[in-house]
């Protein structure tokens, strides 16, 4: 019941005073949309007049309401339990992708799913059991829907693998693990994601592993924030690449991570998940400060106000949607930089679909900061 | 398994065979389609999530769309869909393309026959891949 979401998120604290719909990246684009109205009606409304708008499912869930909201009302906890009330009663958001990515979760169902371990290339070292676990996420197949756009998932992938190996970690890699559910979390489908959550702990606990290495911060936030109270304790702990990677950074006696010269100018992208949910904020701008010769100029709004890539959860892609895009791609290219550099496949695939179809007024390279680290390693120490 | 079949040569190449005498397995499922043009990967991946073990998409030669280039659309779904059979563990010849010249059963007969034989080895029909609903 939505009642009971209004307890919790603290929802009945709102003061009206409408910091969120100000702060509101989709507000400011689609009046119709306001985080402040949809807690004012729920409160005095009651619940069937939020559930069964259509405008629930317009939220990015980037969380700058929650940050910024003076009464710590929890409003994108809110916006799911209103979700899942939404879907109980049979209304969804629209399915964008041409429900591509709704199929692909169907055929994880499956007995038979499978996922071919040829997708990660010859290079990179895994091995069947081990004490670190590699978790992919959909990475393989965002590689296969979006390579018209020039993403390539299995890049990344291999990548982080390399970026392991080189610190002297061989992940173990599953072949039964499924979508960590984020996506489903976020539209409301409860009993779809603790079925994905405890297939993916069984897979992960077979390999014997005590931690589990994460190159895409919606998977991660999913192990960390949400897991644990879905299939109780874990087991493993779940760790962030970046976070390892800062950290041996840090580590001077390891010897740092051998990162060789790349000449170019940089700006970073914080992904929701990373910067306003996990607090993943200082890793990446301190790695991407050890690569000799690249610089790294900030945008405007960076870190907690950093603005969203602009889409989220695979529902409603609308025009509204790509002005967000464009408003972000705009103020990466107020920077002068050349390369848009973000740690989420999200953000990368929004970013890059927007630059591709709208009028941005430049050309930016969009590239993971996985990618750029091994790049970086792997290069020729004279000259880059 | 299923055909996949659009409504211009492929269906009345279908209904040619019928009349014709021409058998063909019971288990097949003949699914119209306007155009093989519009079919999405999405329909085509669900066919096998819903436990289907084959499917055979029959479209039109290039050049001889009723409509613009259906035959040559449907060639890129096929491919995309068929890479993400690849990475869920579903062999990818389970999903058969084949473009029918002309309304004729023998046409249907070279196709089904040309499916079946790519597949012959992945069994279809006699081992039940999934539980979901089956016909």
């Amino acid at each position: 019941m939505l009642r009971e979401a209004v307890d919790k998120t603290k929802a009945y604290y709102c003061l009206d005073c409408g910091i969120c719909t100000g702060s509101c990246p989709v507000s400011r684009y689609d009046p119709r949309y306001s985080p402040r109205l949809t807690v004012e009606r729920a409160l005095i409304l009651g619940e069937k007049d939020v559930v069964c708008d259509p405008e629930i499912w317009s939220c990015l869930t980037c969380g700058t309401c929650n940050q910024r909201c003076p009464s710590t009302v929890d409003y994108t906890a809110f916006l799911r339990a209103a979700r899942a009330e939404a879907r109980q009663l049979g209304e969804t958001g629209l399915c964008t992708h041409a429900e591509k990515i709704e199929a692909y979760l169907e055929l994880q169902m499956l007995p038979t799913y499978r996922r071919p371990a040829s997708w990660l290339g010859r290079g990179p070292k895994t091995r069947k059991r081990s004490d670190t676990y590699y978790f992919p996420g959909c990475l393989a197949f965002l590689g296969v829907i979006f390579r018209e756009i020039g993403f390539e998932g299995n890049a990344i992938g291999r990548a982080a693998v390399e970026l392991l190996n080189h610190l002297g970690i061989v992940p173990a890699i599953g072949d039964t693990e499924v979508c960590c559910g984020h996506d489903a979390y976020w539209t409301g489908e409860v009993d779809r994601v603790r079925d994905l959550a405890k297939r993916n702990v069984a897979a992960i606990k077979r390999t014997g592993a005590k931690r589990v290495v994460f190159s895409c911060p919606e998977c991660y936030y999913m192990f960390r924030q949400v897991y644990p109270d879905l299939v109780g304790n874990l087991g493993f702990e779940p760790v962030f690449i970046l976070n390892l990677l800062a950290e041996r950074l840090a580590d001077a006696k390891a010897g740092g991570l051998g990162l060789k010269t790349l000449e170019a100018k940089v700006t970073y992208q914080d992904p929701c998940r990373l910067a306003k949910y996990d607090r993943v904020i200082a890793e990446p701008r301190a790695l991407l400060g050890a690569i000799p010769g690249l610089e790294l100029v900030e945008m405007k709004r960076t870190a907690r106000d950093a603005l969203c890539c602009g889409s989220s959860s695979w529902v409603s892609c609308s025009r509204v949607n790509k002005r967000i895009q464009v408003e972000r791609l705009t103020e990466a290219l107020a920077t002068g930089a050349g390369t848009l550099v973000t740690a989420c496949p999200k953000c990368n695939i929004h970013l890059r679909c927007a630059m591709r179809d709208q009028d941005v007024g430049g050309s930016l390279e969009i590239t993971d900061l996985v990618v750029l680290l091994a790049r970086s390693m792997a290069a020729e120490s004279a000259g880059g | 398994m299923a055909i996949v079949a659009c409504t211009w040569h492929p269906l009345t190449a279908i209904e040619n065979a019928a009349r014709d005498g021409v058998t063909y397995r019971p288990d097949v499922a003949v699914v119209p389609t306007k155009c093989t043009g519009v079919v999405t990967v999405a329909f085509l991946l669900k066919l096998f999530a819903k436990g289907l073990e084959g499917v055979l998409v029959l479209g039109c030669a290039d050049g001889d769309c009723h409509y613009y280039n259906g035959g040559e659309r449907c060639k890129a779904i096929v491919e995309e869909a068929r890479e993400i059979l690849e990475i869920s563990g579903i062999p990818k010849q389970r999903l058969g393309f084949q473009q029918v010249a002309n309304s004729t059963s023998e046409e249907f007969d070279k196709a089904l026959k040309s499916y079946l034989k790519q597949v012959k080895h992945l069994n279809i029909g006699r081992n039940r891949v999934a539980s979901g609903s089956r016909r």
